[in-house]
């Protein structure tokens, strides 16, 4: 199933299915190596919409909650 | 041959460290013209050769999106010489650069850093096959170690560039890809202990008990190296060396002259004293040096440590919640905790904002809420021997004043404060050469920065002194100061040297036999009425004169409005 960043939980795994935005917030967060493709996993969320940090292959990332939101993934979930 | 060495990289894969080895002892800090982006220059010597060495901003892409890869792509010239500093843990995404820079046809170096971390990672390089692949020469470096680095600026005469390829950045992804799982072999292995604090410090309950015990950890030692240079070396070397050349000074000048009142200032029980006097070269140099300089020594030795370490992205993040609240990014928590040292290196730091709008917020929240050290020491000390509920009520108010002005000046300043987007580095032990050359551009930075400026200050006040400016102010401000805060009058002058010193001004209030209430409020409202000199002067120079009188405007409006408050409550 599609869901966003925001609504992994802790720990899970998603490939990346589609970044939202602007161009220039795409180009960035590409750059920085999270792309169409690649395989994210929460590593931790905060609480009141904190940041959630995210790991894609070696490398770890902030995300701030609105980014996040932007950012679809696939997921498997059971049932 | 002129040509310059340009060091570039994403951030975090050691790219300091390698300048570091790289250059000679004698490095520069400068401003990029227009920006407020600093970069390191130093010189590299090979054979009878002199290159001039760059350490360029850390920047992901030639596509800049911060000032800082702005600045890195416009340094980007085909004369020069690139080394590509690549952390080989995560050529994944490092490539990327690399290729685009072998792309556009630059003469490159690859050092492929990191290159120990790889063994305990489990990571394999197949060097040749890499080099095959960019066609352009890749050498593996430690800069924590050296190793490696010789071999490096060997290297930089063969330095090749191949021919320009144009590619859209999917294809080179792509290829990034291909090049990875081709020269690179990976196995399993154990994760370290450094790697299992990585993934605790982000988490937000174990995240925020390790905070709270490295922001502990971080003041212990800064106040324990800080007070040890002014105890065993500042105030030695001023007493044995300085306190002389001043006393004959006053002698030649005569003290009821008008350059002694300006120069050495006036003389209490009949001698000088560095801390009371005010004269230009007795205080003025006295603080700067001595009080104030090993602080900040001690405050960015510990800071430029917990940098390399890579903990400051983590503190960022947990904070990053609650600064948006006030309007700011989570990486301001950094300039609010310098400013509990020191507000001139705190409000120094406000350049890692990006954003004008932060950096005003950032500044006014530091430059009135957060007292520095030697202040909190002074309110603890007059306020404190009354009990720790007043304490308490100083710090709470201070701590009101700093959110809730932060959450008004977020509603009703135009923009929004930015969303965190940073990288989160691996853990790594810091490289000593170049937390210690950091440090010294800090040292020079800060003198060159801030020490004319607030001599400047003392000389003006003098200035005002004399001509009897401050006589004047005192009577205009003393209804202010007996109605409004229920202050007595004599508070007045404390107020007024409050300017150049807070922590000699809370001292000035002990002697006036005042309530338990009235060392509240004028503890509180010394703490929010005026930035010391020093940080008058650096805010300043940071932001300009409009944005320094908002900030100073709104300072003493708070102060006004907050004494008042407390001088109505029921304090006993």
């Amino acid at each position: 199933m599609k869901i966003n960043l925001t609504e992994m939980k802790t720990g899970e795994k998603g490939v990346v299915a589609d970044i939202e935005g602007g161009e220039a917030f795409i180009k960035k967060i590409t750059n920085m190596g999270l792309r169409k493709g690649s395989t994210a996993q929460i590593l931790s969320r905060n609480i009141w919409c904190g940041p959630l940090t995210v790991r894609i292959g070696r490398t770890r990332i902030a995300i701030g909650y609105g980014m996040a939101k932007k950012i679809l993934v696939e997921v498997k979930r059971g049932k | 041959m002129a040509n310059k060495v340009l060091l570039f990289g994403n951030p975090n894969v050691g790219k300091s460290a390698v300048f570091s080895r790289l250059s000679g002892a004698r490095v520069n800090i400068s401003n990029y013209p227009g920006s407020t982006v600093e970069f390191t220059e130093g010189k590299l010597k090979i054979g009878s050769d002199v290159f001039s060495v760059i350490d360029v901003p850390g920047t992901y892409s030639l596509h800049p999106f911060s000032k800082a890869e702005e600045v890195a792509v416009n340094m980007l010239s085909n004369d020069d010489i690139i080394i590509n500093v690549v952390d080989a843990t995560n050529i994944e995404r490092n490539l990327f650069l690399t290729l685009q820079l072998a792309d556009s046809g630059c003469r490159m170096v690859v050092a492929l850093n990191m290159w120990d971390d790889t063994k305990h990672k489990g990571i394999y390089i197949d060097i040749e096959k890499l080099e095959k692949e960019l066609g352009v020469p890749v050498v593996p470096t430690c800069g924590l170690t050296g190793d490696g680095i010789k071999k490096l600026a060997d290297k930089l005469n063969v330095a090749k560039n191949r021919t320009p390829v144009k590619r859209s950045d999917v294809q080179r992804w792509e290829e990034v890809g291909k090049i990875a799982s081709s020269v690179q072999k990976l196995t399993h292995r154990h994760h370290t202990l450094l790697e299992r604090l990585e993934d605790l410090s982000l988490h937000p309950v174990s995240g925020l008990a390790i905070a709270v015990f490295v922001i502990f950890i971080s003041f212990g030692l800064i106040r324990f190296i800080g007070e040890g240079l002014i105890n065993n070396v500042m105030d030695p070397v001023f007493d044995l060396l300085w306190m002389p050349l001043m006393q004959k000074l006053s002698v030649f000048f005569g003290s009821t002259s008008v350059v002694h009142k300006i120069l050495i200032g006036d003389l209490i029980n009949g001698s000088i004293d560095l801390k009371m006097s005010m004269g230009v070269l007795t205080t003025g140099i006295y603080i700067q040096l001595a009080a104030i300089l090993p602080y900040i020594l001690s405050f960015y030795l510990v800071l430029g440590i917990l940098e390399d370490l890579g903990y400051l992205p983590r503190l960022a993040v947990l904070a990053d919640n609650i600064m948006h609240k006030l309007g700011l990014h989570g990486y301001a928590v950094i300039p609010m905790i310098l400013s509990l040292g020191c507000k001139v290196p705190g409000i120094l730091s406000t350049r890692m904002l990006e954003e004008r709008r932060e950096k005003f917020i950032a500044s006014a929240l530091v430059a009135m809420a957060v007292p520095c050290m030697s202040q909190i020491a002074m309110i603890i000390g007059l306020v404190g021997q009354k009990g720790g509920q007043y304490l308490s009520i100083v710090f709470g108010t201070l701590f009101i004043v700093l959110v809730v002005k932060g959450i008004l000046l977020n509603k009703f300043m135009p923009g929004t404060s930015p969303e965190i987007l940073v990288e989160i580095p691996p853990y790594r032990i810091p490289d000593p050469l170049s937390v210690l050359k950091k440090l010294w551009m800090r040292l020079v930075g800060y003198l060159v920065d801030a020490m004319p400026y607030v001599l400047l200050g003392v000389l003006i006040v003098n200035l005002m002194y004399i001509l009897n400016i401050i006589q004047f102010l005192a009577d205009i401000f003393s209804p202010l100061v007996t109605k409004l805060w229920g202050l007595p009058k004599e508070a007045v002058s404390a107020l007024l040297i409050g300017f150049m010193r807070k922590d000699v001004a809370v001292a000035m209030l002990a002697p006036l036999g005042l309530t338990v209430k009235q060392m509240v409020v004028g503890s509180t409202v010394l703490a929010l009425y005026f930035p010391c000199i020093a940080t008058f002067m650096v805010l300043l120079k940071e932001l300009g004169t409009k944005d320094m009188l908002k900030i100073t405007g709104l300072m003493i409006t708070v102060a006004g409005l907050v004494g008042f408050i407390l001088n109505v409550m029921p304090i006993r």
